[in-house]
């Protein structure tokens, strides 16, 4: 009996301490971050979040995005300045997306990303971007045409990257990984803001080069195809190419249906070589009516030996692009290199710039049209 | 802090007394020193945080360092 | 209390317990980095003999309470010499623990919360726990390791997609030295803890079974367990990111993103750990308890736990009053003391041990009682 009530007394006072009251917090005195962005960091850090109000209860409970900004001297005691205007507890740990803009990156991220991945309330998997030819805040005051907020726009753009090669997302770890390892250098997506019926909306295309943890450049939409490509993150996404057919010249549609990259460096004494092959899957998504007949196999091997010949060629420029202009192994080269050639790379490591800027790659592409819709025949017109 | 301390351990010490079936004076005798050795820690503890930790084989690490040398 | 037996799958299930509890979530053999596979075999492999020992220990003791069989073994005094000095190292591992608990929690999820009142919650239950006894701490473990085994084997499947075996590449590029440099912190933290189980072979080993057959396979799943998910969070993390947070399993298992349904599975990582320390704990004081009372001349040893127990709630906020020092406690190469009370005392204590056996053993040749 006597041991019975100690026992209660005991499954009494482990329920009462183990409860961690003292970090209990009402959710309605909770602010979400949903996004935030810093926009300068000299004088004074610019911290712009933006944060779901909820309205209403139950059923009818709706988020508004509400977007603040404050400054302060770092990025955290900007981070904790937001409870005073806002009035609210912030949470952190729904932040999805990270916007930094040119200037902060061409700066160096370092100074932003410290505080972020020691926080222990904020998540490695949040994407990060590049504002491009804008603000941070601007982005985020802009009107996304079908989504409430800009976040949760930009997050759901990023996740169907899968649909379209023209960024490369990044999420925090992936960035400070490429940070941390050894030859390699890191890149961002960009955001723009487009004019959309009167309003600014904001898309996510291209990519920032860094080298270390600064920005030192812009790629297109169409190089950051490429840089997919070479990355092996290319899933899906469409091309126009101008092609060749029996003396005519159309310009046809063509759909990335799936892609094997080889990247194998090629060491023979002194010499380092990178070979570089692609092979391309393709699908046929249109011909703008033109009579292309792909039920004719030489019509095929044409086809697939000028768009061999034309991605070759938008490889090459674009290895020139980085290796001589930005000089920015952004493909990881040097990395490859270190895990395979391990005794190579210890020789070259210091001097990695340099040989980078000056390394031969070899591109070798083969493409074959796998899928041409439900007909390979356009429609046949009666004369 | 400290009488808080010193109270709670004297309600443990009391209330287990009690549910002792015999009490032998050995063991109590042991059992009291215990507990308020240990009181006397936490409340050592409680009032500074950086109590020096005692290094009972340290002087025959430094021994053994010397020897190495 | 004289006859305490485990049965052979609660046995291993309790060491299991007791070395995966609480070490898994720490960047175990960090130095290493990408090697530290490597330096899970090197360290495997040093620590297969010593664990031999201590199995040889317990069945030397022919299931004998500590009391009895340590005398018996190495003479009254320095028996109760060695019981102290294993009390003491059973109660520091047992204010270590708790400490780890304690800053992972306010670390992970409740940084507000005082570090003392998770303590004090801990020793609630370990104090109802260890009074309990070893019977109920194995049945408690062979329950338990179906649910910290299903949990982290899960969270390691869903991982799977987030693994990049790259990562390991190139091998030692560094040299062998950060292998061996990671090979001697988990020989130290948490392989050869299981030292402590010494104090309790007399409840391991039976007249039929040796202790080796519950050490040695509950020491070899639990490292090649924490091998597999060192690896994997290396592989998923990355060197750099593994070697400098202060619990890279629980940064890995964030990662894992199901369709964007299945995500913050990290908080379950929690909970394994929360019962793994609980029983680690547990354990060192039970062994802390029993080694004291032999240490004092009584055969009772439940007396004695209120106080033990008490005194670890300050004793984990003063031997690492910080996370940094907690982390460096448990991922340091080698510590004098663990050095001492893992390898030496246990060396000397078998030798002395097999020597004393062997004599008594001519002594009684021509006799008919036989052991």
């Amino acid at each position: 009996m006597k041991k019975d009530l100690a026992r209660v007394f005991f499954l009494c006072a482990v329920t009462l301490l183990t409860t961690g009251c003292w970090d209990y917090t009402e959710i309605e005195l909770r602010d979400f971050v949903v996004g935030a962005g810093v926009d300068a960091v000299e004088p004074k850090v610019i911290v712009i979040t933006e944060m779901a109000k909820s309205t209403g209860t139950g059923q009818e409970a709706e988020f508004r995005p509400v977007v603040l900004t404050t400054e302060a001297r770092s990025l955290t005691s900007g981070a904790h300045n937001l409870a005073n205007p806002s009035g609210m507890e912030i949470f952190w740990a729904h932040a999805q997306v990270f916007l930094v803009s040119e200037e902060v990156a061409q700066g160096g991220m370092l100074t932003i990303l410290e505080p972020i991945i020691r926080a222990r309330d904020l998540r490695s998997t949040m994407y990060l971007l590049v504002a491009k030819d804008c603000t941070v805040e601007e982005v985020f005051k802009s009107k996304p045409p079908l989504l409430t907020g800009v976040s949760q726009h930009l997050t759901s753009i990023i996740r169907l990257s899968a649909i379209s090669a023209d960024f490369v997302p990044q999420q925090l770890w992936q960035f400070t990984g490429d940070l941390a390892a050894p030859g390699i250098s890191a890149t961002l997506p960009a955001v723009e803001l487009v004019h959309e019926g009167g309003n600014l909306m904001p898309v996510v295309r291209g990519a920032a080069v860094f080298k270390l943890d600064r920005m030192i450049g812009w790629l297109s939409k169409e190089e950051t195809q490429i840089l997919a490509l070479l990355k092996g993150e290319s899933e899906g996404g469409f091309f126009v190419m101008d092609t060749e057919i029996k003396g005519n010249t159309t310009a046809i549609t063509y759909e990335f249906r799936g892609s094997q990259l080889k990247t194998k460096p090629i060491v023979d004494g002194e010499r380092v070589e990178m070979k570089v092959s692609l092979s391309l899957q393709l699908g046929v998504a249109g011909t703008r009516g033109a009579d292309v007949d792909f039920s004719d196999p030489a019509v095929v091997r044409g086809v697939e030996e000028q768009v061999a010949r034309y991605f070759t060629r938008r490889i090459r420029d674009f290895l020139r692009l980085i290796q001589e202009d930005y000089n920015s192994d952004i493909l990881g080269f040097g990395r490859l290199l270190w895990r395979r050639e391990p005794a190579t790379w210890r020789k070259i490591e210091s001097d990695w710039d340099a040989v980078f800027r000056g390394l031969p790659v070899d591109v070798e592409v083969d493409c074959r049209i796998a899928f041409t819709g439900f007909r390979a025949q356009p429609i046949k017109m009666r004369n | 802090m400290v009488i808080l301390i010193i109270f709670g351990y004297v309600v443990v010490g009391g209330v287990e007394l009690l549910l002792w079936k015999e009490r032998p004076w050995q063991k109590v005798l042991v059992y009291l020193l215990l507990l308020s050795a240990a009181a006397t820690f936490s409340v050592l503890l409680a009032i500074d945080v950086r109590l020096p930790v005692p290094e009972p084989l340290g002087t025959l690490r430094n021994w053994l360092q010397k020897l190495w040398q | 209390m004289m006859n305490e037996s485990v049965p052979e799958r609660q046995g291993i299930a309790l060491v299991f317990l007791f070395i995966v509890g609480d070490s898994f979530v720490f960047g175990l053999a960090r130095w290493a980095g990408r090697d530290l596979w490597l330096s899970f075999l090197v360290a495997i492999v040093l620590a297969s003999p010593l664990i031999l020992v201590y199995g040889r220990l317990g069945s030397l003791m022919h299931g004998q309470p500590f009391s009895e069989a340590l005398p018996r073994l190495l003479g009254k005094w320095p028996s109760r010499l060695v019981a102290l000095t294993y009390s003491a190292y059973a109660w520091r591992l047992g204010c270590f623990v708790t400490g780890d608990i304690t800053n992972f929690v306010q670390a992970v999820s409740l940084p507000d919360t005082p570090q003392v009142v998770m303590a004090f919650g801990y020793a609630i239950l370990v104090l109802w726990a260890v009074k309990e006894g070893i019977e109920v701490l194995a049945r408690f473990s062979s329950v338990m390791i179906i649910v910290v085994l299903l949990i982290l084997l899960t969270a390691l499947g869903l991982a799977m997609t987030e693994v990049n075996l790259q990562e390991f590449l190139p091998i030692m590029y560094d040299g062998f030295w950060p292998v061996l440099q990671g090979a001697f912190q988990i020989l130290d933290f948490p392989l050869l803890e299981t030292v402590l189980f010494i104090g309790l072979a007399n409840a391991l080993t039976t007249k039929k079974r040796s202790a080796y057959k519950v050490l040695i396979p509950g020491f070899l799943l639990a490292a090649f367990f924490l091998m597999l998910f060192a690896s994997a969070s290396v592989a998923i993390l990355g060197e750099e990111a593994y070697m400098t947070s202060y619990f890279p399993v629980f940064m890995s298992t964030a990662r894992i993103d199901i369709a964007l349904f299945l995500t913050r599975l990290e908080a379950v990582v929690g909970v394994t750990f929360a019962i793994g320390t609980f029983l680690k704990i547990s354990v060192c004081l039970l062994v802390a308890s029993k080694t004291l009372a032999h240490t004092l001349g009584f055969s009772d040893y439940r007396f004695l736990v209120t106080p033990l127990v008490l005194s670890i709630i300050p004793g984990s906020q003063w031997f690492a009053k910080s996370i940094m020092e907690m982390e460096q406690s448990a991922t340091k190469i080698v510590g004098f003391t663990d050095v001492v009370v893992q390898v030496a005392l246990p060396l000397v204590m078998w030798i002395v041990a097999e020597i004393r056996m062997s004599k008594e053993r001519k002594n009684k040749a021509g006799k008919p009682s036989g052991i």
